[in-house]
C-alpha cells in the first residue's frame, strides 16, 4: 500500500490542533505562576565559579594552541570545497551547492551551537583568511584602521541576517547559483573591508552567521568559566549572560520574524494572494517578511514597554533587556521549521557532495536511494515540533522572569512580567498556528 | 494579585476563544509522489487578462500520455495539446512522507518539472478548471484539478477552432467521472490521510518530547534550586538599587551585589 502525506501538517498531530495550543497557553500560565511562587531571587548569568569542569584533558586540549588553528583549517579546508560546486559546478539541482548553504550550513548550525556553542566563531573562513592576512602584513589583527564604535552594537549583524533571510525566503531563483554567487560575493566582500577597517572585532558584530551562531550557542551545555576553564553550564546561565547592546533587539527578532514569515509564506492564502497581485511576487515577499518581522517586534516593544511601565522601570531600558528571552523561542521555532529539511534534504545533500560537478561518478552512490527516515513518521515530526516550540516559550518566560526580578523592585516584579506573559502566549499561538493551520 | 488574576481571566478568556476559531480551518492537502507542485495561476487565484497558457510544475515529470484540460465554467475545453515547458528548481525542497509497506519513507523533491498547457480562448468570465491526470513513477496515479476565476475580457474561438475531445488514457482510470466532476471529492490520498489511519502515531511519538520536557524541566529547577549568585541575603532581604537610579540596575546590578555583576561581564 502507498500513501502519500505531506510532513508535519496539521492532519497529522496526534491531538487536534485547538488541544495543542491549549496545552502550550497551560505550560506557559503554570511555568509562570510556579516561577512567582519558587523563583524570587534573580540567579541566572555567568557559569558560577561551582561549575563542574569538563575533563582535565579535554579542557587542555581545547585551550591548546592546536585546537583553534584544527578548526580554521577545517573551516578554510570546507569553504574550499563548497566553492568547488559554487564556482565549476553546474547550475542544476544535482549540484550540491544550494543544499549546502541553505540546509546543511544555516539549519545545521542550529544543533551544531546549540551542542557546542559558537561554533562558527572558529570554523569562520573569512576570519581565518583576514587572521593570515593580518600576519603577513605583520599587523595586528585584532586592530583595524579605526576602532569599532560602540553604537553600532549587532546592527551591522542584524542587517546582514536580514540580508540573509530575505535570499532564503524572497528573492527570486534563490536556488540557482548565479543568485547565491552574487550573495556570497557581496557578503564576503562587506565582512573583509569591515574587518581591515575594525580589525578581527568586526566578525563579533558584523558576521551575521557568527551572531546567528553565537546566539544559539548561549544554550549550549558547555561554557567558559571567567577564568577561561571549559565547564559544563546551565544554558539558561549561559543566555542570560547575553548583555543588552545596541541593535540586539532587532537582531533576535529578525531572526524569530523571518521563520514566522517562512511558513505564512507557504500557506495557500498567501500563494494565491501573491500571484493574484499585479505587483511581482519579490516586492509581496519584501514586505511580507518586512511586516511580519514588523509585527513580532511591534508586540515585543509593546509588551516590554508595558511592562517598563508596570514595573515601574525607566522607560526604554526593559526592551533590550528582555531580547535575550527571544533567543529560546526563535531557536525552537527555527527547529520545529527546518528539522525535516536537515533531517532529509541534509541526507540528500551530503550524498551530492560526493560529485560537486556532478560528473555522473559518484563515489557515495546515486542520488535516488532512498532517504533513511530513522524512525520518524509524520506524528512524530509533529509532535517534536509542538514540544521544541513550547520548551522555547516556557525558557523564554524563565529567561524574562529573572531579568524581571533583577530589573523590577518586588512590587512591580508580577505585575510587570503579565505583558511578557501575554507576549510569550502570543508567540506561541502564532508560532503553532502558522507551523500546522496556514 | 489583583492585577494578575485579572490578567490571567483576560488570557485564559483568550484562549477558549480562539480555540473553537482554529478547529473550523480545512487541513492542507497531502500530496505524493509525481504531484502538483505549483500552477499559474495558483489554485483559487484571478486571472484578470487572457492568459496564452496555464503552467502547471509537477515534482515529476508527467507521463507521456498525461491528460490535461481546461474548462470553461460552462464545461467547454478551451485547450490545446499540452507540451513539456520549462523545469524549474523549486525553492524550498518538498518534503513528504510515504506509506510504504506499513512503514513512513521519507521523500524529498526539488525540481518542479514544467508542462504548458495552451488556451486558445476565454469565451466567458467564472470559474475555470484545469484538470489533471497522470501516472507517477510508482505507478501511482497522480489526479487532481486546479480552479481559478477568470475576470478579463471574453472572446469568441479563433478560426479554424477544434475543441480537443480527448478522454484520459485507460491506464490513467477514470479520474473525472460523475463523482469526481463535482470537484469536491477528495483524492484517495487525502481521504485516507485525515480519516485517523494513523499516521504513525503510537507511544513511540512521545518518547523524544518527555526526554525534552524532561531535560528542559531539570534544567529549570537546577537553577532553581542553588542559591541565588551574590547571596547569602535571606529572601527579601537587601536588594540592589531598589531606590536609586533605574539605569543603574538595569546596567548590570552594582552596588550591594559587586559579586554578581562581575560575574555577568562581557565574554
Amino acid at each position: 500500500m502507498l500513501l502519500a502525506h505531506g510532513v508535519g501538517g496539521r492532519q497529522d498531530l496526534p491531538i487536534p490542533l485547538a488541544a495543542a495550543l491549549t496545552g502550550a497557553v497551560l505550560a506557559l500560565l503554570l511555568s509562570f505562576v510556579a516561577l512567582g511562587l519558587l523563583w524570587k531571587e534573580p540567579r541566572l548569568g555567568g557559569v558560577p565559579e561551582t561549575a563542574r569542569t569538563l575533563p582535565r584533558r579535554l579542557g587542555g586540549l581545547v585551550s591548546g594552541p592546536g585546537w583553534a588553528w584544527t578548526w580554521r583549517i577545517t573551516g578554510l579546508v570546507m569553504a574550499a570545497y563548497f566553492c568547488v560546486g559554487l564556482l565549476f559546478g553546474p547550475d542544476d539541482p544535482a549540484n550540491p551547492t544550494a543544499g549546502t548553504f541553505y540546509v546543511l550550513f544555516w539549519v545545521g548550525l542550529v544543533p551544531l551551537s546549540l551542542l557546542f556553542g559558537p561554533v562558527w566563531r572558529t570554523l569562520n573562513p573569512l576570519r581565518t583568511v583576514h587572521l593570515l592576512g593580518s600576519r603577513a602584513f605583520r599587523r595586528d589583527e585584532e586592530k583595524g584602521l579605526r576602532p569599532l564604535p560602540p553604537w553600532l552594537g549587532h546592527w551591522p549583524a542584524a542587517v546582514g541576517l536580514f540580508g540573509f533571510v530575505w535570499l532564503e525566503l524572497v528573492a527570486p531563483e534563490r536556488a540557482t547559483l548565479p543568485v547565491i554567487r552574487t550573495w556570497l560575493a557581496v557578503y564576503c566582500l562587506a565582512m573583509l573591508a569591515g574587518a581591515v577597517v575594525f580589525g578581527s572585532q568586526w566578525f563579533d558584530r558584523g558576521d551575521a552567521f557568527e551572531a546567528y551562531s553565537g546566539l544559539i550557542g548561549r544554550l549550549s551545555p558547555v561554557g567558559l568559566r571567567r577564568d577561561g576553564v571549559l565547564c559544563w553550564r546551565n544554558p539558561l546561565d549561559g543566555m542570560a549572560e547575553l548583555r543588552p547592546a545596541p541593535g540586539l533587539t532587532v537582531l533576535v527578532v529578525v531572526l524569530l520574524g523571518s521563520t514566522m514569515y517562512d511558513s505564512l509564506s507557504g500557506s495557500a492564502d498567501w500563494v494565491v494572494f501573491v500571484q493574484e497581485s499585479s505587483w511581482p511576487a519579490p516586492v509581496w515577499g519584501t514586505i511580507g517578511l518586512l511586516t511580519v518581522i514588523g509585527l513580532v517586534l511591534a508586540a515585543f516593544t509593546a509588551a516590554t514597554g508595558l511592562a517598563d511601565t508596570w514595573g515601574a522601570v525607566m522607560k526604554g531600558s526593559a526592551v533590550v533587556e528582555f531580547a535575550p528571552a527571544v533567543v529560546p523561542i526563535a531557536a525552537g521555532y527555527l527547529i520545529a521549521h527546518y528539522f525535516t529539511l536537515l533531517l532529509f534534504e541534509g541526507q540528500r545533500t551530503i550524498v551530492r557532495l560526493g560529485d560537486p560537478l556532478v560528473t555522473g561518478t559518484n563515489p557515495l552512490g546515486g542520488t535516488d536511494r532512498p532517504l533513511n527516515g530513522l524512525g520518524t513518521t509524520p506524528a512524530s515530526i509533529a509532535m517534536l515540533q509542538v514540544t521544541v516550540i513550547v520548551l522555547g516559550h516556557v525558557l523564554g518566560t524563565v529567561l524574562a522572569h529573572d531579568r524581571a526580578l533583577a530589573l523590577f523592585p518586588r512590587r512591580g516584579a508580577v505585575l510587570g512580567q503579565t505583558p511578557l506573559l501575554g507576549l510569550m502566549t502570543a508567540y506561541t499561538s502564532a508560532g503553532l498556528f502558522l507551523l500546522f493551520a496556514a | 494579585m489583583v492585577a494578575l488574576r485579572r490578567w490571567l481571566g483576560r488570557i485564559l478568556t483568550l484562549a477558549a476563544l480562539s480555540a473553537p476559531v482554529l478547529a473550523v480551518l480545512p487541513a492542507p492537502p497531502a500530496a505524493a509522489h509525481g504531484q502538483l507542485a505549483l500552477s499559474a495561476p495558483a489554485k483559487g487565484g484571478t486571472v484578470k487578462e487572457p492568459l496564452e497558457k496555464v503552467r502547471l510544475y509537477f515534482t515529476e515529470a508527467p507521463a507521456p500520455n498525461a491528460y490535461f484540460a481546461v474548462l470553461t465554467p460552462g464545461g467547454v475545453r478551451v485547450d490545446q495539446a499540452w507540451m513539456p515547458g520549462e523545469s524549474r528548481r523549486l525553492d524550498e525542497p518538498v518534503r513528504e512522507f510515504n506509506l510504504v509497506d506499513g512503514a513512513w519513507v521519507p521523500t524529498v523533491y526539488d525540481t518542479g518539472f514544467g508542462i504548458d498547457v495552451p488556451v486558445g480562448y476565454w469565451p466567458e468570465k467564472g470559474t475555470y478548471t484545469v484538470r489533471y491526470a497522470t501516472v507517477a513513477s510508482d505507478n501511482d496515479k497522480v489526479n487532481g484539478e486546479v480552479t481559478f476565476s477568470y475576470a478579463g475580457r471574453t472572446s469568441g474561438p479563433p478560426a479554424g477552432w477544434q475543441a480537443l475531445r480527448n478522454e484520459p488514457d485507460t491506464i490513467l482510470g477514470a479520474p473525472f467521472g460523475p463523482k469526481a466532476a463535482t470537484g469536491a471529492a477528495p483524492s484517495a490520498a487525502t481521504a485516507a490521510a485525515s480519516s485517523g489511519d494513523g499516521s504513525g502515531s503510537g507511544w513511540k511519538i512521545w518518547i523524544l518530547p518527555a526526554v525534552l520536557v524532561l531535560g528542559t524541566g531539570a534544567m529549570i529547577v537546577l537553577a532553581a534550586r542553588r542559591p541565588a549568585p551574590g547571596g547569602g541575603g535571606r529572601p527579601g532581604g537587601k536588594r540592589p538599587g531598589r531606590s536609586g537610579d533605574p539605569r543603574l540596575r538595569a546596567a548590570g546590578r552594582t552596588g550591594s551585589k559587586g559579586a554578581s555583576a562581575g560575574r555577568r561581564g562581557h565574554r
